[in-house]
């Protein structure tokens, strides 16, 4: 076994530690309340895994998690903070929203409108986000607030052109729903799940790609492990925060873009329930490891879509879940709880290591 | 080791209380069972989904069911929460609470064209759902004229949660109501944005203060409670809608455009589980008992003679002899 390998099972191991924590911890809450956990965690399972509708949901709302989690991730692998995934998620999907009807009217193949409002969208996140990268760049504007404010400016953007200019037919303010051919298709007509996933799949692949094997992505990296180091060695860290977010905005718009096309089917106002900020947890998560987005976008989703079942079939309400991702976060972002549950097994290890290396 | 122990004992605690105690939070299934969707504000917002959730459990007290509801955080969630309980197929009723929640009750009603469904707040053209609508603006009509009469600096505000078509509903009323007490009063309009937002409706409602308003009439739900304490922090006072808000703050609340849902509820409920489904529209107001404009529980003073005068012009809604426009 390599010391890579070591590095890389302890950090799963960490990981895994920190859940099986969060889930006991959470389970004694449970039972100081007065829940039995086995049967509110039987329900949360059977509500995400349960029946293949379920797995479908639990996919379904992993699909949003997963683009704005690697919207996060993508900044914080530079050593950025961006807040501001679900401002940039609503852009985008109100740009998905406008366009995908205005193609569908001017009788565009619906093929090139899917692909033209994903690029467009992109582009609008990109805008969103680059006025946080540009003021911390150039004016050394800290990204966190910017960006976390401009969620603020987006909202109530949106909110006003999905109820006056943009607005279709119905009590509901949204937009003109989206003829079925211009939208995502989806994989099974009840489910929601939709080509969104795929590409989320492949947008984290390619963000892998990026950082393992361009040197712009080797320049980011180094400027989030060590900004002076990065200086020292020639990056250019005013046009490198830029570029990430110029590309973390774009990601987390196509977390709206797949809502719209591929499960709404038009600009809802009100559009996410909190992707944005779900995808911070599920970048810390990811520890590192763009992978590890995948990973935990598909556990939280699941988590969510386990939640909703919690509502229905028990007296547990499903904030429970947030408390539950909360725990999770918590965990994993102080190390030193988990260090102390691993004191004991930390010495075999090394031994152990020692050997193998 | 110790550490390994208390792991053990934990989890061991974990899996063998519940046997001991005994409070599994599984709900049983038997008999009829309904299944409630509350609007974005969920409940605790002392106005519109409690109101609802207070009806039920009343009505639970004569009639045997089961209650199932969830508490959805975006409008984007309705759609979802709507097809599962009609895929359940568990349900007797599925009542979808709240005007924006009507199109994905559209969508999903026509998919399932045999289970039965409620929409509460607005009015649904599908063969299986039975619409409530509320004559809300009769209740404001009067809660406008009550509030003109008694302001003093001849201006007086709204605050609406959203510009759709419910919400003008009420300020329609209101506007009509005041208008029609005093052509020549003030009226400031604003939209704070949403139903659950009552930081905005704070901010927006100590700006309409601090122009000149006197008497506030908050039409957002439970963005409505910012309201209240902009009017205490002022020392004006505010108007509650939906459920009866004024013992909230009796020193500020001077009254409550109050919706009635018990009879409404009830009615639908038991004649369903008794196997007359009723669909189509039913629109309430004054004269179903259904609306009124209440002073209960408020400790603010309001002239004799404009009560008195109240009585009349409520008893000329209920005839029909004041139209109350609905729209704005």
């Amino acid at each position: 076994m390599n010391i890579k390998m070591v590095r890389f099972n302890s950090r799963v191991s960490y990981t895994l530690l920190s859940l099986v924590a969060s889930f006991t911890v959470c389970g004694i809450l449970l039972l100081i309340v007065g829940y039995n956990p086995l049967s509110v965690y039987g329900i949360v399972a059977e509500g995400s895994l349960g029946s293949s509708y379920s797995i479908m949901k639990s996919l379904a709302k992993a699909t949003p998690l997963i683009f704005t989690g690697l919207s996060v991730f993508f900044a914080d692998q530079a050593g950025l903070f961006n807040i501001g995934a679900e401002g940039q998620l609503l852009i985008g999907g109100i740009t998905s929203g406008i366009f995908a009807y205005y193609f569908s009217t001017i009788g565009l193949p619906p093929f090139v409108s899917i692909i033209l409002c994903l690029t467009l969208s992109f582009i609008a996140g990109a805008v969103w986000g680059f006025i946080p990268g540009f003021l911390k760049a150039y004016y050394g504007a800290n990204e966190f607030i910017v960006s976390m404010m401009l969620n603020y400016v987006a909202q109530y953007l949106c909110e006003y052109l999905v109820t006056y200019p943009f607005r279709g037919p119905g009590v509901t303010a949204k937009t003109n729903e989206i003829p079925a051919s211009y939208q995502l298709p989806r994989f099974v007509d009840v489910s929601q799940l939709n080509l969104g996933f795929v590409l989320g799949i492949l947008a984290v692949v390619a963000v892998f790609l990026f950082f393992r094997y361009t040197v712009s992505g080797r320049r980011i990296r180094t400027m989030g492990r060590n900004n002076v180091a990065a200086v020292i060695s020639g990056v250019n860290v005013r046009k490198e925060t830029i570029i990430v977010f110029l590309i973390s905005g774009g990601i987390a718009a196509l977390a709206g873009s797949t809502e719209v096309l591929g499960v709404h089917g038009f600009y809802i106002n009100d559009l996410s329930p909190g992707y944005g900020f779900d995808g911070i947890a599920v970048s810390v998560l990811a520890q590192g490891n763009s992978f590890g987005v995948l990973i935990a976008s598909l556990l939280f989703g699941a988590l969510r879509s386990g939640g909703s079942r919690l509502d229905l079939r028990s007296e547990v309400p499903s904030e429970f879940i947030i408390v539950l991702q909360a725990a999770v976060v918590v965990f994993i972002a102080t190390p030193r709880l988990i260090d102390m549950l691993k004191i004991r097994r930390r010495g075999s290890s090394k031994k152990k290591e020692a050997i193998d290396g | 080791m110790k550490k390994l122990f208390v792991i053990l004992a934990i989890v061991l605690i974990c899996i063998g209380m519940p046997l001991f105690a005994g409070g599994s939070g599984e709900k049983t299934s038997g008999g009829n069972r309904i299944a409630v969707m509350y609007g974005v504000g969920g409940l605790g917002d002392q106005s519109f989904n409690d109101n609802i959730n207070n009806a039920i459990i009343a009505a639970q007290e004569t009639l045997d069911f089961e209650y199932d509801y969830v508490e959805p955080t975006a409008v984007s969630e309705f759609e979802t929460f709507l097809r599962e309980f009609a895929l359940s197929g568990d349900y007797t009723l599925i009542i979808s609470a709240g005007s924006d929640s009507a199109d994905a009750l559209n969508k999903v009603a026509g998919e399932f064209p045999e289970q039965y469904f409620v929409l509460l707040d607005s009015a649904s053209a599908q063969d299986n759902v039975i619409s409530v609508t509320f004559k809300d603006n009769e209740s404001t009509f009067l809660a406008g004229y009550v509030a003109a009469l008694s302001s003093e600096t001849g201006c007086i505000g709204v605050i609406g949660a959203m510009d759709i078509d419910v919400i003008n509903g009420f300020i329609a009323g209101w506007e009509a109501g005041a208008r029609y007490a005093d052509p020549d009063i003030e009226i400031l309009r604003m939209y704070c944005g949403g139903f659950q937002d009552p930081v905005t409706a704070k901010e927006m409602a100590l700006q309409m203060y601090a122009r000149g308003a006197d008497i506030i009439m908050g039409a957002a739900g439970g963005s409505g409670l910012g309201i209240f304490q902009a009017a205490e922090e002022t020392g004006n006072y505010a108007v509650g809608v939906d459920s009866n808000q004024n013992p909230l703050k009796p020193a500020t609340i001077m009254m409550s455009a109050v919706r009635n849902f018990k009879p409404v509820i009830y009615s639908i409920l038991s004649d369903s589980f008794d196997g007359n489904v009723e669909t189509g529209l039913r629109n309430v107001g004054i004269a179903e008992g259904a609306v009124e404009c209440t002073f209960d529980g408020s400790e603010v003073q309001v002239d004799q003679s404009i009560k008195d005068a109240l009585v009349t012009i409520e008893g000329e809604v209920r005839e029909g002899k004041i139209s109350v426009p609905s729209a704005l």
